[in-house]
C-alpha cells in the first residue's frame, strides 16, 4: 500500500460559518492504482486531493506515503518529497504567467538542477505527445484554457512522477485532447506503475481508472472496481451518479 | 453596500494603511510642532537669538517639510489605488457606476486622510511640549517650555488639514477614474532593443561619474588653495547630472536587460528557482522603476543634507574654538579692573595681546533693513591685525597689506556670508569695497559697537579722528576660574562708553560723540561699546546653535528615513493579486518555503542596497562639489554613510520580515 488516508477532515471558515469540506475520510490506494474520485460539485474532491498531495494539511487524521507521515513532515523536506516523487495538474492550472510556455513546463526539472540536455529532450518528448509543440514560447496569458490544462498537464509529467494527482484534468479540454491525455496516463500507469489520483465528475474520463470513490458531502459514500471493460464500468459510474444526485448535479457526458 | 466595500478593502490592506498612517502622521506631528515652536511665545521672549536669526531657519524648515511631505503623501496615496485596480475594473463589470466607484476610491482616501491627521495633530498636542523641552535641553537653555498652540496656528492648520484631505482625495479619484477609463492596464511594453541602448548609456555615465568624481578628488588632494578652476566646478557639475541620469537609465535599461541576459544563459536559468526569479524580479523592477530612482534621489538629498548640516555645525564649533579660545577682554577703561579681577582669582593666563583702534563714523546699508544707516564702525591697521595671536587670524581668509577686511559677527561667516560684499562711506576718508569677510573675534563679536575693519596701515594712519581706544585679551590655560561674586562685581563695567550719533545727510558733516554709558538715556542713535567679554556668553550662543541644528538634522533625518522606508516597504509589500498568485503557485509545484523566502530576499536585497550604494556614490560627488572648502571630509561622510547604512539596514530588514510574514501568512 503506498498511500494511506486516516480518518481526515478539514473545516474551512470561522466557527459560525465555517464549511465542513471533508468529514472524516479514510482511503488506502495501492501502488500503481489509477484511483478516480467522483462526486457532485463542491463534494469535497480538491479539497480531499490537496489534502493528500500534502498542499493542504488536514485538520485531523493522517496522511501516510511511502510509511512517511506527510502531516509530519517540515516544510523543507516535504518540498523535495513533493518535487521528487510528485506532478500535479489542478483545477485552475497553476501556471506562472510571467514565464513562457516552455519554462513554466520545464520548471519542477530546473528546480531539481537537471541536467540540461535532459531537460530539452523530456520537453521535446512531452510536447511532441501532447502536440503543444507550438506553444513553445507562447505567453500563457495568450492561451485557451485548453491549451492551458495541457500546458499544465505536461508540466505535471515531465519529472516523471511516481504519483501523479490530476484535478478535473479534461475539465476543460476537447474530446480528442482528453483522450490523448488520458491515454497518457494510462499509459504511465501501466508501463511505470505511476499512481494516478485522479478527481473529477466526469463518468467518460472517471472510465479509465481502476477504481472509483464516490465523494458527497464530505464523507466516501461508496465505491466501484473497474473489473476490466470500460463500457461496463462507464454504465456502473452512470448508474451511481444516478443513485448519488439524481443526475442533475452530473455533468454526464453520453458516450465520447 | 459601498461603505460595506470600502470597510473590506480597509481592512484587507491595513498593514500597508497602518505604515501609511503612521508615517503621515508623524509628518503631520513634526510639522505642527514646526509651526508652533516658532511662534511660542516663551522662545520668542527667552531666546533672544530665537528672533533674529532661528525663527526664520524654523519658518524655512517648516515649509521644506511641508512640501516634502506632500509630495510623499500624494505619491505613496496612489499606490493603493493602483493596489485595486483589479477590484474596481471588477466592480466595474459587476454593473457598478463609474461615479460610484470615483466615490469609493474618494471616500476610501479622505477616511484615510482624516485619521492621519487626527493623529498627527493629536501626536504634536501630546509631544510639543517634549519636543520643546528636549529643543531647549539641547540649546542649554534652562527655562521651562510651557507649549501652547495659539489659537492662529490651530486655525491654520486645520485649513491645511481640510484642504490636503480633500486635495489627496480628489487625486485619488481622479487615478481611480483614469482605471476605470482606460480598461488596458498600462502594459505599454517597453521593447528590449530600447533598453540596450538606454542601459548603456546609462552604464556609461555612471561609470565616466565613477571615474570623474576619483578625478574630483585626487583634484582636491593636491589643492591648497581655496576656489578651484573653471575645469573642475564643470567637471563636478558634469559628474553630478551623470549621475543623477545614470541611475534612472541604469535602472530603466541596464539591470533588465542584465536580468534578461542572465534569464538567457541556460546554465544559469536552468538551475533551480532561477528560471522565475529572474524574471520576477526583472516585473517588479520594471513596475518600480520609478519609486527606486525617486528613492535614490532622495537619499541622496539626505545624506548631503546631513553633511552639509553636520559641516555647518562643525563650522560654528570650530569658529567657537579657535576664535573664542577661553578668553577674556577688556578695553582702555576697563582693563585695570578686569586684570585685577584675573590677577584676584586663580585664572592661569597662557597669552596676552592687545591692538589699538580708531572708531570713525560709516554709513553702509543695514542688512536686514536695506536702508543706509550711519553707525560708528572701529577700524584696526594691517600690521596691527598681523600681531594677534595666529589661532585668532588662522580662519580668516588671507588679506595682503593693500587688503581690506571685515570682522563681523561670528555667526554670519556659519550662514554662509563669507563673500557679502561689503560697502562701506567712511567719514572724511576713502569709500571701501571688499569681500573679505572675517569672523568675530578679536574682543568678541559684542566688544564694539557695528564691526570692525582691517585697513591697510596707509589709511589707517590717514584716518582722522580722536576717538581711539585699545583692546585687550587674555588666553586663559583651562578658561577663566573667576567666580561668581567677581563676576557679578566685573558686571559694572559691562558697558564702558556710549556712542551718540548725530547723523546729517551726508555723512562727512555727521557727527558723533561719546558720552559715559547711562541706562536711562538711551536711545535709537546711541551705540555702546562693550567694557569686556567674557568667553561665558559666546559658549552659550554655541550652545544655542549647536543644539538648534542637532534639534533640526535629527528631526529631518527621522522623518526622511521614515518616508523612505515607508516608501520602500510599502513598495515590497505591495503586490497585486496576479504576484500573489505567482507565489502560490510555486508552492503548488514543490517550492519549498525556504526558496520562496529566498526570493523576497533578493528583491528586498534589490530595493534596499541598490538605490542606497548609488545614493552614497551621487551623495559623495555632490558634497565635493558643493563643499570645496574641506580638503578632505571623507571620514566624517563615511561616519555619516555609515550610520545612515545602518539605519537602512535596519529598516530593511524589518521590511523583510514583515514582508516575509505576509507572503508566508498568504502562500500557506
Ligand atoms: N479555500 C476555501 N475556503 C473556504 N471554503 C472552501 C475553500 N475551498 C473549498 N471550500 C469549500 O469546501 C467545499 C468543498 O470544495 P471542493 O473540495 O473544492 O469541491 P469540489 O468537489 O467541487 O472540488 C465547498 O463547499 C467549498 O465551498
Ligand atoms: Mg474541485
Amino acid at each position: 500500500m503506498q498511500i494511506n488516508v486516516k480518518n481526515v477532515a478539514k473545516d474551512y471558515g470561522k466557527r459560525l460559518n465555517a464549511v465542513h469540506a471533508i468529514k472524516d475520510i479514510s482511503l488506502e490506494v495501492e501502488k500503481g492504482e489509477f484511483l478516480g474520485i467522483m462526486g457532485p460539485s463542491g463534494a469535497g474532491k480538491s479539497t480531499l486531493l490537496n489534502m493528500i498531495s500534502t498542499n493542504e494539511r488536514p485538520d485531523h487524521g493522517q496522511i501516510i506515503i511511502d510509511d512517511i507521515d506527510m502531516t509530519q513532515l517540515h516544510d523543507r523536506e516535504l518540498a523535495k518529497y513533493r518535487r521528487n516523487k510528485m506532478g500535479f495538474i489542478y483545477q485552475s492550472f497553476e501556471l506562472l504567467d510571467s514565464l513562457n510556455v516552455k519554462e513554466n513546463i520545464i520548471l519542477p526539472l530546473a528546480l531539481n538542477h537537471a541536467n540540461k540536455k535532459f531537460i530539452e529532450a523530456r520537453v521535446k518528448h512531452l510536447n511532441y505527445l501532447l502536440n503543444i509543440e507550438k506553444l513553445s514560447n507562447r505567453n500563457v496569458d495568450d492561451l485557451s484554457l485548453g491549451q492551458r490544462q495541457l500546458v499544465s498537464a505536461a508540466r505535471a509529467l515531465i519529472n516523471n512522477p511516481e504519483i501523479l494527482f490530476a484535478d478535473e484534468p479534461t475539465g476543460s479540454l476537447d474530446s480528442k485532447s482528453a483522450t490523448i491525455l488520458l491515454n497518457y496516463m494510462q499509459l504511465i500507469n501501466q508501463r511505470e506503475h505511476a499512481t494516478i489520483l485522479m478527481a473529477t465528475h466526469d463518468a467518460f474520463t472517471a472510465s479509465y481508472c481502476s477504481r472509483v470513490v464516490f465523494v458527497k458531502d464530505g464523507t466516501i459514500f461508496s465505491e466501484i472496481v473497474n473489473s476490466g471493460k470500460r463500457e461496463d464500468f462507464f454504465e456502473q459510474i452512470i448508474n451511481m451518479q444516478r443513485t448519488i444526485g439524481g443526475g442533475s448535479y452530473f455533468n454526464v457526458s453520453e458516450n465520447n | 453596500m459601498y461603505l460595506k466595500i470600502i470597510r473590506r478593502s480597509l481592512s484587507k490592506m491595513h498593514d500597508s494603511y497602518l505604515i501609511y498612517i503612521l508615517a503621515c502622521s508623524f509628518a503631520i506631528g513634526i510639522f505642527s510642532i514646526l509651526i508652533s515652536l516658532a511662534d511660542n511665545k516663551i522662545m520668542k521672549h527667552d531666546i533672544s537669538m530665537w528672533r533674529t536669526s532661528l525663527v526664520p531657519i524654523v519658518f524655512t524648515l517648516s515649509i521644506v517639510f511641508a512640501v516634502s511631505a506632500f509630495v510623499y503623501m500624494a505619491y505613496v496615496g496612489g499606490f493603493f489605488i493602483k493596489q485595486q485596480r483589479h477590484e474596481f475594473l471588477t466592480f466595474e463589470k459587476l454593473g457598478m457606476s463609474k461615479f460610484t466607484i470615483i466615490l469609493i476610491g474618494f471616500i476610501q482616501t479622505f477616511v484615510i486622510q482624516f485619521v492621519a491627521w487626527v493623529l498627527g495633530i493629536i501626536e504634536a498636542f501630546i509631544f510639543q511640549k517634549f519636543f520643546g523641552m528636549l529643543l531647549l535641553y539641547l540649546m542649554r537653555v534652562r527655562i521651562d517650555f510651557t507649549s501652547a498652540f495659539n489659537w492662529n496656528s490651530i486655525v491654520s492648520l486645520l485649513q491645511i488639514a481640510i484642504s490636503s484631505m480633500v486635495i489627496f482625495s480628489v487625486m485619488n479619484a481622479f487615478r481611480t477614474y483614469r482605471i476605470v477609463k482606460k480598461k488596458k492596464p498600462n502594459t505599454k511594453k517597453v521593447n528590449i532593443w530600447l533598453r540596450i541602448p538606454t542601459g548603456t548609456i546609462g552604464i556609461l555615465m555612471f561609470v565616466s561619474a565613477v571615474v570623474g568624481t576619483i578625478g574630483l578628488f585626487t583634484a582636491m588632494e593636491s589643492t591648497d588653495t581655496r576656489g578651484y578652476s573653471n575645469r573642475v566646478i564643470l567637471q563636478s557639475l558634469y559628474v553630478a547630472t551623470a549621475y543623477f541620469f545614470g541611475t534612472y537609465l541604469i535602472y530603466f535599461g541596464f539591470l533588465p536587460v542584465l536580468l534578461t541576459a542572465l534569464q538567457k544563459v541556460k546554465w544559469i536559468s536552468y538551475s533551480g528557482l532561477n528560471m522565475f526569479s529572474f524574471k520576477y524580479l526583472k516585473e517588479r523592477m520594471k513596475r518600480n522603476t520609478s519609486v527606486l530612482w525617486f528613492v535614490t534621489e532622495l537619499s541622496t538629498m539626505a545624506l548631503m543634507l546631513l553633511t552639509v548640516c553636520y559641516f555647518g555645525y562643525r563650522l560654528v564649533y570650530d569658529n567657537y574654538h579657535t576664535e573664542y579660545p577661553f578668553a577674556m577682554t577688556a578695553n582702555r577703561d576697563t582693563v585695570n579692573d578686569v586684570k585685577k579681577t584675573i590677577d584676584d582669582s586663580k585664572t592661569e593666563i597662557s597669552r596676552e595681546y592687545h591692538s589699538k583702534i580708531k572708531i570713525e563714523l560709516v554709513s553702509s546699508v543695514d542688512e536686514t533693513t536695506r536702508v543706509l544707516v550711519q553707525r560708528p564702525a572701529s577700524f584696526m591697521s594691517y600690521s596691527e591685525y598681523m600681531r594677534l595671536p595666529k589661532k585668532i587670524r588662522d580662519q580668516n581668509p588671507y588679506v595682503n597689506p593693500k587688503q581690506f577686511m571685515r570682522i563681523g559677527f561670528g555667526n554670519d561667516e556659519t550662514f554662509g556670508f563669507s563673500n557679502r560684499r561689503i560697502e562701506w562711506n567712511v567719514k572724511n576718508s576713502a569709500k571701501i569695497v571688499t569681500h573679505k569677510n572675517g569672523s568675530s573675534f578679536p574682543y568678541g563679536g559684542g566688544m564694539f559697537p557695528g564691526s570692525l575693519m582691517v585697513t591697510p596701515d596707509n589709511y589707517y594712519n590717514k584716518m582722522n579722528t580722536a576717538s581711539t581706544d585699545t583692546l585687550y585679551g587674555w588666553y586663559f590655560k583651562h578658561g577663566d576660574k573667576i567666580t561668581k561674586k567677581q563676576a557679578e562685581a566685573l558686571r559694572k563695567h559691562r558697558n564702558a562708553y556710549m556712542i551718540h550719533v548725530d547723523a546729517k545727510s551726508s555723512v562727512d558733516d555727521s557727527t558723533f560723540t561719546i558720552t559715559k554709558y547711562n541706562p536711562n538715556n538711551y536711545g535709537d542713535n546711541d551705540y555702546i561699546q562693550a567694557g569686556f567679554v567674557r568667553q561665558e556668553n559666546a559658549k552659550r550662543r554655541l550652545h544655542q546653535i549647536v543644539g538648534f541644528f542637532i534639534f533640526m538634522i535629527a528631526i529631518f533625518s527621522i522623518a526622511l528615513l521614515l518616508a523612505l522606508g515607508s516608501v520602500l516597504t510599502l513598495r515590497v509589500l505591495l503586490r497585486d493579486d496576479h504576484e500573489w498568485r505567482q507565489l502560490k503557485t510555486l508552492k503548488k509545484i514543490g517550492v519549498s518555503n525556504q526558496e520562496i523566502r529566498g526570493i523576497v530576499r533578493s528583491e528586498n536585497i534589490l530595493t534596499f542596497v541598490i538605490p542606497l550604494i548609488f545614493a552614497i556614490l551621487q551623495a559623495y560627488a555632490a558634497i565635493i562639489l558643493i563643499n570645496n572648502e574641506y580638503s578632505s571630509i571623507i571620514p566624517e561622510f563615511a561616519i555619516i554613510c555609515l550610520s545612515y547604512v545602518v539605519l537602512y539596514s535596519i529598516i530593511g530588514v524589518v521590511t523583510y520580515m514583515i514582508s516575509w510574514r505576509s507572503v508566508k501568512r498568504r502562500i500557506n
